[in-house]
């Protein structure tokens, strides 16, 4: 599928990943979020094989709250040459870290680039509650708009009405996902498993998100290191290579769910991302027919199925039936889906943990791994990465 | 008569570019900015005209049909203030001769009566502070 070593020297690839404990919100108690920020690089340095005094760069998303100074004191990182902030809301910027991470080894900005997210919703803010957007003081507080949930139900409200989405395709999401997760052991619902009945039973969170439509609340951190093939060649294996990533930044980026509300409809009821995919996969030099697993930002069920159609696994508004038929499901899909369990199941680490879970695969060692995989597509509304072996 | 109010939310915290907008609000005037140079409407206030880049601003007042372009039904309340109003609506209400679109809700209507692509009306209620809100109204005059 790729290019040749000698060809993809100066190509950015994924040498290591990292990861605490995922647990509940609530579940840590005993360090904060940059201690887990620093465990999960720690984590990712040594399954690279790399000391963590070779990491001259640091890249996150979402105002992580461990920023640069301090994760270079508490880390000894002798230089750092390279730290990024991606913009967008909330994990919209997750894969624009990677992004960032794969510019900077490319250009020779840095050399090894640690990507990392820690989160501690048991002590500091909950996602579910209260959540500060640009115009939410103005003119979405006084409507009672006030957490992300809130913000993004209307656009699936309007693709699941425009569309006929029914809402059995919609449990098809929640339940394969958290299928997945009963083989995860580090998958925080591991041991609840989920009918049919007990989704459609559900209590309503704001319509038309049920509970099990809606992502977790957790404590945890996870890391990625990021380098060039040249330099990977030294190091202990299990590279994998970024064939594209990149961030969104269509008409509407900005006033879609986290905004005003003013996304131009057909974009507002894909949720975003199709100029997107169509940019990832041209710089890739593939298609969605040669994708073997997708690790899909599942913040709410409803999202997924939006993103399938946005990155061309099935057309507008066929999403349902495509779940319906089974596509997703592991073993026997065309296109098993966060295999890991994704944020429904495994832990909501803000996008980054489905990346970690794309390596995996691509190592071969998921606990649902896909056989042979050879391209992974990381994915959401506002950023998007493609991976391969 | 006195109507309660549909929200115990947060008055608008307006500044810049949005205070005009809750400034017209205050006088029960629903108004949007219009680009000077090339007419173009636009919500939320913005320094300048996305499609001409001027920043020429006209306030002019909401015209034509408001319609419900899509909506959510709140069950699951973000606050203990909000606890006993759930279930209540938030709208995204459309005025499509303009092109803009403006969060609020539909204070007359249960959830079951809420359908995307009805028309609504304006209707205005005082907020914390006692700023009028823009809301909507959908059931027969």
């Amino acid at each position: 599928m790729v290019s040749n070593a000698t060809a993809r020297g100066s190509q950015a690839c994924i040498v290591g990943i990292g990861e605490t404990e995922y647990t509940a919100r609530g579940g840590i108690r005993d360090r904060g979020e940059l201690a887990l920020a620093c465990e999960a690089v720690l984590k990712a340095a040594a399954d690279a094989g790399l000391s963590v005094s070779d990491i001259d760069g640091l890249a996150s998303f979402a105002n992580d709250a461990s920023v640069p100074w301090l994760m270079q004191e508490a880390l000894g990182l002798p230089e750092l040459r390279f730290a990024s902030m991606a913009w967008g809301g909330g994990g919209g910027g997750c894969y624009a870290a990677i992004a960032h991470a794969a510019s900077a080894v490319e250009s020779g900005a840095a050399s090894h680039v640690a990507v990392f997210r820690s989160l501690c919703q048991g002590q500091g803010r909950r996602y579910g509650q209260g959540y500060d957007v640009p115009h939410g003081p103005a003119f979405l507080d006084p409507f009672g708009m006030m957490s992300p949930p809130l913000m993004l139900a209307p656009l699936a409200q309007r693709y699941k009405h425009d569309y006929g989405v029914r809402d059995v395709q919609v449990a098809g999401v929640a339940l394969a996902f958290r299928d997945n997760a009963s083989r995860n052991p580090r998958a925080v619902f591991r041991d609840r498993p989920l009918t049919l009945d007990k989704y459609l039973e559900s209590r309503l969170i704001t319509e038309p998100f049920r509970l099990y439509d809606c992502c977790q609340e957790n404590d945890g951190a996870c890391a990625l290191i990021v380098t060039t093939h040249e330099r990977a060649r030294d190091l202990q294996g299990g590279a994998v290579s970024i064939l594209a990533a990149g961030q969104g930044a269509e008409p509407g980026w900005g006033s879609g769910g986290l905004g005003s509300h003013n996304m131009p409809a057909d974009d507002y009821r894909s949720g975003g991302g199709r100029h997107l995919a169509q940019r990832l996969y041209g710089k890739a030099g593939i298609g969605p027919g040669d994708v073997d697993t997708a690790q899909i930002y599942d913040h709410f069920a409803h999202f997924v199925l939006m993103n399938l159609e946005a990155f061309g696994f099935c057309g507008r508004g066929e999403a349902g039936g495509f779940v319906e038929d089974g596509h997703i499901a592991w073993p026997g899909g065309s296109l098993p889906l966060n295999t890991a369990g994704g944020h429904l199941s495994e832990a909501y680490i803000h996008g980054l943990n489905l990346a970690v879970e794309g390596v995996r695969q691509l190592r071969g060692v998921s606990t649902s791994q896909v056989k042979d995989a050879e391209v992974c597509l990381l994915a959401n509304s506002a950023s998007a990465a493609i991976l391969a072996r | 008569m006195t109507m309660s109010r549909y929200l115990p939310t947060p008055a608008p915290l307006a500044t810049h570019d949005a205070a005009e907008f809750w400034s017209w609000c205050r006088r029960r005037e629903l108004r949007f900015q219009k680009c000077g140079a090339c007419g173009r409407h636009r919500h939320p206030p913005a320094p300048f005209c996305p499609r001409c880049q001027s920043d020429r601003i006209e306030w002019v007042p909401a015209a034509g049909d408001a319609h419900l372009f899509s909506y959510t039904v709140v069950h699951h309340a973000v606050s203990a203030a909000l606890r006993p109003y759930v279930p209540y609506n938030i709208a995204i209400v459309e005025y499509a001769a303009l092109g803009v679109r403006l969060v609020s809700n539909v204070i007359d209507l249960a959830p079951a009566d809420l359908r995307i692509g009805m028309k609504l009306r304006l209707v205005w209620q005082d907020g914390e502070d006692g700023t009028p809100l823009p809301l909507f109204e959908g059931g027969e005059a």
